[in-house]
């Protein structure tokens, strides 16, 4: 049960949104978020979203997978939408029961908060979608790399992020393992109430603590001996380069955002 | 002029957390030549794995001294050399295995000492080439076999290009397949790159392979010759904790209940079988 957890929701392929550069991605998803709250018409809000949707084309994603990413977020979204539109004063008044009551003003405001939010999560889904973990936490620390001057641990963070990653699948097994040898001594973890059933899972946390912190504490005399001394004089087997799919990308941002920030400056 | 490995009356004491100490190494003299494969033998508690731990300065003697390709292992400023010169590869292949891709783990060493892309580029793939497993190396280590990550873990080390690995049990937790290749690799680096290789082992037919054996018990070397030396000493071997291989247990059963007369120094099964074989057609009575 626990071998079905993926991380990070990375779908390999070849487009150019797979092949852009990392930090191109971060920083384009970052423009088109900044864009999502700037922009309030409707016409600049549709710019926006031919932009992301062409890229979830390009990225031949499926749509159908891609909406999937909003379940967990239905609840959010419904919720901010149903207090925008009870809570906006307006004059035209639509709808009136005691203290609640619609305007147009309410409406219009309920509407945008929702594209909006279905926007923002998919734009942001599409970076996790076309970028793997490695190439994700990569990115980050060339980005943040110049808050190293003012001594923000960002080699430290990074490589801590990758090791997460590497030893996930890792713990996963060794839980599924620990859980196995409980139940065969008799452990029951699908029966009985809430607490019963969190009890229960004291006896897989703490082996799985325990030999979690002897293989950090191998893992870290392996990389002594490796030579790892932290960002010292460091090179990388994978360059990061900006190449043409990250041009062409950016270019696509850069009119459609472009447009979009105009349009809503002119009206 | 010196070993690649020199331990002179080499002690190792250590204080558990009942504040009693233990002495795990006691005055042990090992030399190892460059170009050597050597067999550390011994049983569970010896001190075997201390000894691998001095090697390349994870552990620095409490007494005696180590020199590892002619550097003083106590000589913090050249510990990078030591490591360089000197790597470890352990038991657990998964607790020593950095990345999420084959060959981004085999590059992790090379990354560290700063060599240029392009350079770690070819060496990577060179030393995925001679451990065999470059047709897997963009896949995800934790999807590999025990013996395959294993591999990947040499290849991490064979990268940095030291002049000798020393590896602690590293066949322990693998299946009799996954053990063959390992031993594989050992024997194409030592005949091929001409590397120093220390296995610390306890299987009898990993050590038999290698050209000298050590054995070690409670912290004091008790022997050391070429497998063919120790491993006719059956009772001694017993008496340590070890066994002697089969093929030799079977011609000294042999004769001691048909007092066959046998030499019993067959290391490996064909060996034995020839001794059999030409005891048999000699019409054995």
């Amino acid at each position: 049960m626990l071998k079905d957890i993926t991380l990070g929701q990375y779908f390999p392929g070849n487009s150019m949104l797979h092949r852009a550069d990392p930090r191109t991605k971060i920083l384009l998803v970052l423009v088109v978020m900044i864009a999502l709250f700037v922009c309030s018409a409707w016409i600049s809000l549709l710019i926006l979203a031919c932009l992301i949707l062409g890229m979830v084309y390009t990225a031949r994603l499926r749509l159908r997978m891609v909406l999937r990413g909003l379940k967990p977020l239905v609840f959010i979204i419904v919720f901010t939408a149903v207090l925008n539109l009870f809570m906006t004063a307006g004059e035209d008044i639509l709808w009136r029961a005691g203290p609640l009551s619609i305007t147009t003003a309410g409406v219009n405001k309920a509407a945008l908060i929702v594209v909006r939010l279905i926007l923002l999560v998919v734009g942001a889904s599409l970076l996790t979608y076309t970028t793997s973990p490695i190439q994700l936490t990569d990115g980050l620390e060339r980005l943040l790399s110049p808050l190293k001057k003012i001594h923000v641990p960002v080699h430290e963070l990074a490589m801590m992020m990758s090791l997460a990653l590497r030893f996930i699948p890792t713990l996963v097994e060794e839980t599924d393992k620990i859980m196995g040898a409980q139940r065969a001594r008799g452990a029951d973890f699908d029966n009985g109430n809430l607490l019963h059933r969190a009890r229960a899972m004291v006896p897989i946390l703490v082996p799985l603590f325990v030999s979690a912190f002897r293989r950090a504490d191998e893992l870290a005399t392996a990389m002594e001996c490796r030579l790892y001394r932290g960002d010292n004089g460091r090179t990388r087997l994978r360059q990061l380069k900006f190449g043409r799919d990250d041009a062409k990308c950016a270019l696509a941002a850069v009119v459609f955002v472009g447009g979009a920030v105009v349009l809503q400056l002119v009206l | 002029m010196s070993e690649m490995i020199r331990a002179d009356s080499l002690t190792y004491r250590y204080t558990d957390l009942s504040h009693t100490t233990h002495v795990a190494l006691d005055g042990v003299n090992l030399h190892i030549p460059y170009g050597q494969f050597a067999a550390i033998l011994g049983r569970n508690g010896s001190g075997k794995s201390t000894f691998a731990r001095h090697c390349n300065a994870i552990a620095l003697p409490s007494g005696g001294q180590v020199w590892v390709d002619g550097i003083d292992t106590m000589d913090a400023d050249r510990l990078w050399d030591i490591r360089r010169a000197c790597s470890m590869v352990f038991q657990n292949p998964d607790n020593q295995i950095v990345a999420t891709v084959v060959e981004e783990d085999v590059a992790f060493g090379l990354e560290n000492m700063g060599i240029a892309p392009r350079e770690i580029r070819r060496r990577v793939d060179e030393a995925l080439k001679l451990v065999g497993m470059y047709d897997y190396r963009m896949h995800a280590p934790h999807l590999l076999s025990g013996g395959q990550k294993q591999r990947v873990a040499i290849a991490g080390v064979l990268a940095m290009q030291p002049k000798c690995i020393v590896l602690d049990e590293p066949t322990a937790m693998l299946d009799p397949k996954g053990r063959a290749d390992v031993m594989r690799v050992l024997h194409a680096l030592h005949e091929k790159q001409h590397m120093t290789i220390v296995l610390i082992t306890h299987h009898m037919d990993e050590a038999v392979q290698a050209e000298r054996v050590a054995v070690l018990e409670n912290g004091h070397l008790v022997l050391d010759g070429t497998p063919r030396e120790i491993f006719v000493q059956t009772k001694r071997l017993h008496s340590l904790g070890l066994a002697a291989p089969q093929s030799v247990q079977l011609l000294e059963a042999l004769n001691e209940n048909l007092h066959a007369g046998l030499e019993t120094d067959a290391l490996t099964v064909e060996e034995c079988a020839d001794r059999l074989e030409a005891w048999l057609k000699g019409g054995y009575r």
